[in-house]
């Protein structure tokens, strides 16, 4: 331990370092993980003494936040996000002539007395056998077994649909999304998601985080359907998939899982994708029902409520059998009891309608629920088809309510979403959904503030091209109230803590350590995520800071950038693998 | 899904294992044996370990003996991590602390040292890298429901399942695809009850070659070797251990027997 330095105080200060770690160890194991302020006011501490102690070999690394074993591979960019279960770093890949770059997600051990975290293994189960165009792929896994500490490496995705979603809420002022690319991307995300579906996997949470979309390179504007830590085979199941817990992130989350069915197929992501899709057209989320947090229920009236404030209220002739679904059955909530301002008959047609011509910035701090008053109130009055971008071709809407249908047994199922007439129409979708015959048609900043790190640079490049009305960067820092202060903005930093109760169920989920950067990353990584650049002053008191970090957890998820080599990595792992299940 | 493993490279399997004294047949006999362990363990623990985890479990253990000799993990300690890390790839995950509950339960039955927790865990991390992160498995039991239903040979269920059971004492399941192996147990199972295989098998897409092979392989494994007890086990893989002093079951520490 007591690494002589290189000059004369060397000993000295590897004798503090020493302390110093020992101290810190103690503190952890006293304070356990999840005190994280004492932690972090510990650790803090330490990187002072710890910028005195660099000069000697074999000082303190304070809780690499780099796990060491991966240094041989990659190097470490920075952070790009955290979740309950690790942190997500990017890097880049030694010893390629061509620069590759790579998510690493690293997990942190599981609960005590569990292992390799049940998530962990049945991403890389999955993401091992699986391999398709709009799956994100998995490089390398990496594990350390004295640590012990797993890491998966994805190709690094430089866009999500949630950040490009907010890009146009925020940053495009309300302006929406090209038919083009909102076709397009649905387009994708639906093979995508009927090649899951074709070899039995579920993903089972699906949410604009977890669609990742490539950035430059050879695979430009491509959709990779990321995170399958809840995703499994559906095949002969030996325990009824209840038994997983709860299921998908609350807004996206299919009514039969909201109503308690023991059993439940595909469709459940179809109805996600279909809440994907109204959220690309509207740029806010469908259903953004609270939470209420109690662990492995399913059940959120909230969230039905907002549901049938759409879609009506669930008859027989809308949804056969629904009535034996277990919290209905026991009129939980009163959810049996029709209220007032859920319509008899679905009105999912007029309401995206409504949805899409309503501009963010008339509701300054506005909450959802005034919201959604504001727009019944204004239904009359206003003529929707005043406004630009206010036409849907009605062959999207009638797609988008077959996937929304209530009974998963009559839900358009993905492969037939392929063959809707929607995507027979111009304009017709590509496999680039940001550039359409050549001709860019949307333009998004990258994630990677870490690029020009030698010079400083905005938090909020300025976009030319897509949007001249569009306030500058610094228009925005100045004044980030005006453009971001949505009417989503009070839900979505539930979305977090959402995850972990959601999840709660699943023993996988482990505490985090506090935010570390890595010496080699050099600019502050927290300008990266999303989360933190949305304003801190959300209406109706959520917790933001750590809250919205969480919240969408697919920004820790693998991205992927490059690709270079993909195919012929691609075609090896064919050859390694016969895809008996497959 | 691993690939099949082709009988050549598996032929050249446990070659340190025999350089150290042990024939061939005492390590099919010593992972027979640990077959029947967790079968054993399975059968005790109230249906809370299934059979399916069970196979998984088995062609997980064959799979990392491919490269890996007794010598480097001991067989003893491999098996309940294969059927730890099986259970969280079937989505029928057992608590570690329960599997530790079966495997002194049937403890008198078998007697065979215990490892503790940390091992396990360490354990199931050398089992996944070994098998390089490939865990999706298929096992025949499905597939061969299905075909006995295809063929109506329903009645030949129990003979089947038998001859499936049996399989695992051997390498078929690393050879040949699940279906090949679920009609060799078919065809064992008619030769069993001195029936004819229907005609309708000419239609299936299989290499009939195979399934000859396959079912000779689980014939002669189950006619010629005999079963071997916990002390037998143990004692020939401390004698490999014993012999190998420079490595000898460097994951876990010498064999306590």
């Amino acid at each position: 331990m007591m690494v002589g330095g290189s000059y004369c105080g060397g000993v000295v200060q590897a004798g503090t370092a020493f302390l110093e770690k020992e101290r810190r160890k103690e503190c952890c194991s006293q304070l356990g993980r999840s005190v994280l302020t004492i932690l972090r006011s510990g650790r803090c501490e330490i990187r002072g003494e710890g910028s005195r102690a660099q000069t000697s070999p074999g000082s303190i690394q304070p809780a690499p936040a780099v796990p060491a074993y991966l240094q041989p591979f990659y190097e470490v960019l920075g952070k790009i996000g955290e979740g309950t279960y690790g942190v997500v770093f990017l890097a880049r890949v030694r010893g390629e002539k061509e620069p590759r770059m790579l998510a690493i997600k690293t997990f942190k051990p599981g609960k005590e007395g569990e292992g390799v975290s049940p998530t962990a293994v049945r991403e890389i189960m999955l993401l091992k056998a699986l391999c398709h165009e709009h799956v994100v792929r998995l490089d390398s896994v990496r594990l350390c077994r004295t640590d012990p500490s797993l890491s998966l490496a994805f190709d690094y995705a430089e866009h999500d649909l949630y950040e490009l979603v907010r890009h146009h809420r925020e940053k495009a002022r309300s302006r929406n999304m090209e038919p083009y690319a909102v076709k397009s991307l649905l387009w994708q995300l639906l093979k995508g998601l009927a090649y899951l579906h074709r070899h039995a996997v579920m993903h089972r949470d699906l949410k604009p985080s977890n669609v990742l979309v490539m950035g430059d390179g050879p695979e430009h504007g491509r959709v990779k359907i990321a995170d399958f830590g809840l995703a499994r085979t559906w095949r002969a199941p030996l325990r009824p998939l209840s038994d997983n817990g709860v299921v998908v992130t609350i807004w996206y989350r299919a009514p039969e899982l909201l109503l308690g069915a023991q059993h439940y197929t595909a469709a459940v992501d179809v109805w996600a994708a279909g809440c994907i899709f109204a959220e690309l057209l509207t740029l806010r989320p469908l259903f953004p029902g609270n939470e209420v947090k109690a662990p492995s229920n399913a059940f959120q009236a909230d969230q039905l409520d907002k549901i049938f404030t759409v879609l009506g209220h669930p008859s027989n002739s809308l949804w056969a059998g629904f009535e034996s679904l277990h919290y209905w059955r026991d009129n939980t909530d009163n959810i049996r009891t029709r209220r007032s301002h859920h319509p008899p008959a679905p009105t999912l047609d007029s309401f995206i309608t409504q949805q899409i011509c309503v501009e963010a910035i008339l509701w300054p701090g506005a909450t959802s629920a005034s919201c959604l008053n504001a727009l019944q109130r204004r239904t009359s009055s206003r003529a929707p088809a005043g406004y630009p971008g206010a036409r849907v071709a009605s062959s999207a809407m009638q797609l988008l309510a077959r996937m929304l249908d209530y009974d998963p047994t009559t839900r358009v199922t993905a492969e037939e979403a392929l063959n809707d007439a929607f995507f027979l129409e111009e304009p017709l979708p590509g496999p680039d959904a940001f550039v359409s015959n050549g001709r860019a048609v949307a333009e998004y900043p990258s994630r990677l503030k870490y690029k020009a790190a030698s010079t400083p640079v905005p938090i909020h490049p300025p976009e030319g091209g897509l949007d001249p009305s569009a306030p500058s960067a610094q228009q925005l820092q100045q004044n980030p109230a005006a453009a971001m202060q949505l009417p989503t903005q009070s839900t979505r930093p539930l979305g977090k803590e959402k995850q972990a109760s959601g999840r709660s169920a699943l023993p996988s989920r482990s505490q985090v350590a506090p935010p570390r950067v890595g010496r080699s990353s050099g600019h502050a990584p927290q300008h990266v995520g999303s989360a933190q650049e949305r304003p801190s002053s959300g209406p109706k008191g959520t917790a933001p800071g750590r809250g919205q970090q969480l919240s969408h957890p697919g920004l820790l998820q693998g991205k992927k950038s490059g690709g270079r080599g993909d195919q012929a990595n691609s075609r090896k792992r064919k050859e390694n693998t016969s895809f008996g299940f497959l | 899904m691993a690939a099949l493993v082709p009988a050549k490279r598996l032929r050249l399997s446990h070659q340190e294992g025999t350089k150290l004294g042990l024939t061939a047949d005492q390590i099919t006999q010593i992972k027979s044996y640990m077959l029947r362990y967790m079968q054993d363990l399975a059968r005790n623990s109230q249906g809370i370990v299934r059979q399916r985890v069970v196979a998984v479990a088995c062609i997980f253990m064959r799979r990392f003996y491919v490269h890996l000799n007794f010598c480097e993990y001991d067989p003893r300690m491999v098996a309940p991590a294969c059927l730890y890390l099986a259970s969280k790839t079937e989505e029928s995950l057992i608590q570690a602390k329960v599997l530790f509950h079966f495997m002194k339960r049937i403890s008198g039955q078998h007697p065979i040292p215990i490892l503790d927790m940390k091992q396990l865990f360490d354990l199931e991390m050398a089992l996944m890298e070994e098998l390089d992160f490939q865990l999706v498995t298929e096992t025949p039991y499905d597939i061969m429901l299905k075909l006995l239903r295809q063929l109506q040979l329903e009645n030949l269920g129990q003979p089947a399942w038998a001859a499936l059971n049996d399989s695992y004492k051997t390498d078929v399941c690393l050879m040949h695809t699940p279906q090949t192996i679920a009609l060799a147990c078919i065809l064992l199972a008619c030769n069993v009850q001195k029936r004819e295989l229907p005609p309708g098998v000419a239609r299936l897409a299989v290499d009939f070659d195979q399934v000859y092979g396959a079912a000779m392989q689980i014939l002669q494994l189950s006619a010629r070797l005999p079963d071997i007890d916990a002390a037998t086990c143990s004692a020939w893989i401390a004698l490999a251990a014993q012999e190998d002093g420079t490595n000898g079951s460097r994951a876990l520490g010498a064999p306590a027997c």
